[in-house]
């Protein structure tokens, strides 16, 4: 599904990625990236939707190198992201984004991705005039729309509250099942992450410490000094 | 000769330099496209000219930057302050407006046609240069340009308040976050702008033409530089300016006709190529 | 003096936007009124005027559907005034073209250069992009300057046209008569006027507005970002090349001041004065602003008018030239924004 070579990101001095190998075989299954500020988790994600070039390595989706790709050629192969600052269409209303996302990806599921984000009660208000938690669920909408293969959000629940976390962790988990789909989450929350995500991968300062299953990551010495050690 | 065109480019550059780094601290610090800058250096131009008239040409060279710095106090609480939540499109239409009546005011108060200003004794005349000769205050403006480039680098590299408005050029809000005082630090820059441009003029009357429309076609000119220089980079617009200067001048003795072009063609090129200008730039 | 049919006009379009299907019916009515203007305006100097003040208007829409629906603001814009001019001029008076085949060429040739500026600047920031194209005016201004292409350009004096014939059935004299212009500059305001109501309606329209609004998004959800904006640009070019080529018609006359960078100023407060009301803005814009100039032609300061009217223009705007089209989406409910 998704297989990344050696991947590097440097400008200057700073090594924003530095040789990350990752492969993601398996759909169905919630992905986490968690690491102390400064680890590359946005950066990772970037470069895998195509927001940003990698000095070196690959990243091969499904078998095609995507390397050369624009953001909009990913997507409509199947790659599709949410933004840690919420991206939405502020003048539009919920529908309407929706619509016309979907009018370009692929738009029979319109009303599935809005029943399982509990969007309906704000799909006709204007996008800027909802509450911030009902924002971050649109941004998660657009990019669950048209099917994609490859999820990735980042951040989702930057500034919710506990419940709104759980919540929005649980229709993702719920549409990752269902639609057997691959979803790479990069988060802060430690306990969202530990609760939902079925594998792990711990970033520090661009490298890659270790993948594995929850259990596993959370007994790691180098995963603790990593993050005692930043002060994280 | 070499020398006497490499001269005439460094001169030209040197006025440029002045106006080019005045309009890039601007765009720098407040993302601000000053469409009045040329009619402040028009304005310097013509009150060099009054006060030369009457006094002499270094009185002149004191009494209008210091009328500009002045101007550029009212100029920041009546315009840039009101406007400052507004788009760049707006600021630069509104100056642009506010350009158009002062040209129309100076042709009010000093007729349209060009006046002369004449260089003071002191700079009147000529030096020799590598066997040619070549005029004094040619060689003045070069040392003005230089040193005034020599003047703005070292502030901006040495003093705090320089430091300042590097910091809060290339990164706005992390500077307002400690603590910059960002409100009197854009009335500095405005008004050290505003003074730098009545410097240009009143340096540019013995060099150039003194009229209404001098202000519309060095602001296009200084328009490009800075663009060209990217934004918030002074070293940019220094550099574009030079090059600028170069240009012209070598163009004009080398492709007469198509030499005009030349500093658009340039801009195109390099706006296509580095979307953010040749400088440094804004970290954004 | 003002036409008290703009007015009125103006008080029409703005009451009518309100209901959806209205509002065309409402510009119907006005385009087949429109044409019976000569015969209430007798006058032929306030025709010429209101003729001038058409050629205006339809360089106002052009600017103010890129503005409105892309956030990009030619600062260049007299290069689209200037530029038939220039192309008409030379297959007329070097090829001896017939006015039809001259008109064709200047808008052609003004489109095709148009587009291969376009591709290269319309992916620019919106400042950039005005900076790029105020810089491409100014090179066409001191390109028609050269000395060495005097004998195509005129020089400083310009070109005066003589017609190889009539442009469609109408002769060079019947150009320059107001009464007998009118038709002309009229029809192609309606055309244009549908052309840029068709736009902003249609997908392509919501498209360039979800451009504007957020761009990044619109890639990562799978959109080209840069057609649909050439093709604005493309389509703003045409109108503006109209306008362009209905002046040379009129006046016959192909000088570097059309060139000048001021017309700049003037589109756009023609613009925004018509404000967003509707696709009829920047037209009735364009009419007040000609025959408010008018006014201050006589005493003499033309500029100073144009200067004055951008200041309070724009300073009155409460959130600027963009402020208008966030405003106008809150107003229509966040549906099609109109315009």
């Amino acid at each position: 599904m998704l297989r990344i070579e050696d991947l590097c990101l440097h400008y200057g001095n700073l090594r924003a990625l530095d040789g990350i190998d990752l492969s993601l075989s398996q759909s169905g299954r919630i992905h986490g990236i968690i690491g102390p500020n400064g680890a590359g988790k946005s950066t990772l994600m970037d470069v895998i939707s195509g927001r940003r070039r990698a000095t070196s390595g690959r990243v091969w989706f499904r078998g095609v190198d995507v390397g050369a790709r624009s953001p909009a050629e990913r997507r409509r192969l199947g790659i599709s992201r949410s933004f840690q600052r919420t991206s939405i269409f502020p003048t539009l209303t919920v529908i309407e984004q929706l619509e016309l996302v979907a009018a370009r990806v692929g738009g029979d599921d319109i009303e599935k991705v809005i029943s399982a984000l509990e969007l309906n009660r704000v799909r006709n208000e204007r996008a800027e005039t909802i509450a911030y938690g009902d924002q971050r669920r649109v941004d998660v909408a657009l990019a669950l729309l048209g099917n994609p293969r490859l999820l990735l959000l980042d951040e989702p629940a930057a500034g919710l509250s506990r419940a709104e976390t759980t919540a929005l962790f649980e229709h993702v988990a719920a549409l990752v099942r269902e639609r057997d789909v691959t979803a790479m989450i990069v988060e802060h929350d430690v306990e969202a992450v530990f609760g939902f995500c079925d594998d792990i991968t711990v970033l520090d300062l661009g490298r890659l410490l270790m993948t594995g299953e929850p259990d596993e990551v959370r007994r790691d010495p180098k995963v603790i000094a990593a993050y005692l050690g930043s002060g994280a | 000769m070499i020398a006497v065109q490499i001269a005439n480019a460094l001169a030209l550059a040197s006025l440029l330099t002045l106006l080019a780094s005045g309009l890039a601290l601007i765009y720098g610090l407040r993302d601000i496209m000053n469409f009045g800058h040329g009619a402040f250096y028009m304005i310097g131009a013509y009150i060099g000219h009054s006060v030369a008239a009457r006094t002499n040409f270094w009185l002149a060279v004191i009494a209008a930057p210091a009328a500009l710095a002045l101007l550029g106090v009212v100029f920041e609480y009546l315009v840039l302050r009101p406007l400052r939540h507004r788009g760049a499109i707006d600021v630069a239409l509104v100056t642009f407006g506010l350009s158009l009546i002062v040209q129309q005011v100076i042709v009010y108060l000093y007729g349209g046609a060009s006046l002369s200003v004449s260089a003071p004794a002191s700079l009147s005349g000529s030096a020799s240069l590598w066997g040619a000769t070549y005029p004094t205050y040619r060689l003045f403006l070069i040392f003005v340009g230089i040193g005034g480039c020599l003047l703005l680098t070292a502030w901006l590299r040495w003093t705090r308040v320089g430091m300042y408005v590097r910091a809060a050029s290339q990164r706005p809000e992390v500077a307002r976050m400690m603590g910059v005082n960002t409100n009197r630090l854009g009335l500095l820059v405005v008004c050290l702008s505003t003074a730098s441009a009545g410097l240009a003029g009143v340096l540019a009357g013995p060099y150039l033409s003194v009229d209404p429309s001098m202000g519309g076609t060095i602001l296009i000119s200084c328009l490009i530089i800075v663009v060209i220089g990217g934004v918030g980079s002074i070293g940019g617009a220094v550099a574009a300016s030079v090059l600028f200067g170069f240009i012209q001048v070598i163009g004009a003795v080398l492709l007469p006709g198509i030499a005009v072009l030349t500093p658009y063609m340039l801009l195109i090129v390099v706006l296509i190529w580095r979307p953010g200008g040749l400088g440094g730039g804004r970290l954004e | 003096m003002s036409a008290p049919v703009d007015v009125s006009a103006a008080l029409v379009a703005k009451s009518m936007a309100v209901s959806r299907w209205s509002a065309p019916a409402a510009l119907v009515i006005l385009a087949a009124l429109g044409f019976a203007v000569p015969l209430w305006l007798r006058s032929s100097f306030y025709l010429g005027l209101a003729n001038q003040g058409l050629i205006l208007g339809v360089l106002a829409l052009a600017a103010g559907f890129l503005m409105h629906q892309c956030r990009m603001v030619i600062f260049g814009v007299a290069a689209f005034y200037g530029a038939p001019a220039y192309l008409f001029a030379i297959a007329s008076l070097n090829w001896s073209w017939s006015p039809n085949a001259a008109a064709l060429f200047a808008i052609l040739g003004t489109m095709l250069a148009s587009l291969a500026m376009g591709f290269a600047i319309v992916r620019a920031k919106p400042l950039a992009f005005a900076m790029l194209t105020l810089a491409i005016g100014q090179m066409l201004r001191q390109l028609v300057l050269i000395t060495g292409l005097r004998p195509i350009t005129g020089g400083e004096d310009g070109l005066n046209i003589v017609f190889n014939g009539a442009f469609l059935g109408l002769s060079q004299s019947a150009l320059a008569t107001p009464a007998r212009f009118w038709p002309v500059a009229w029809t192609v305001v309606c055309a244009v006027v549908l052309m840029v109501f068709v736009a902003t309606r249609s997908r392509f329209g919501r498209i360039l507005r979800a451009t504007r609004d957020n761009e990044e998004r619109m890639r990562f959800s799978g959109y080209d970002t840069f057609a649909p904006r050439l093709a604005a640009f493309a389509l703003a070019s045409f109108i503006a090349t109209l306008g362009g080529l209905l002046q040379v018609l009129n006046s016959s006359f192909a000088s570097p001041e059309l060139l000048d960078f001021s017309l700049a100023g003037n589109v756009l407060v023609s613009a925004l004065i018509g404000g967003g009301a509707s696709v009829v803005g920047p037209i009735v814009g364009g009419v007040a602003f000609t025959l408010g100039l008018d006014q201050f032609a006589a005493s003499g300061h033309l500029e100073l008018f144009t200067g004055v009217a951008i200041v309070i223009v724009i300073a009155a705007l409460p959130d600027g030239v963009e402020g208008i089209v966030a405003r106008l989406a809150r107003r229509r409910g966040g549906g099609d924004a109109q315009n």
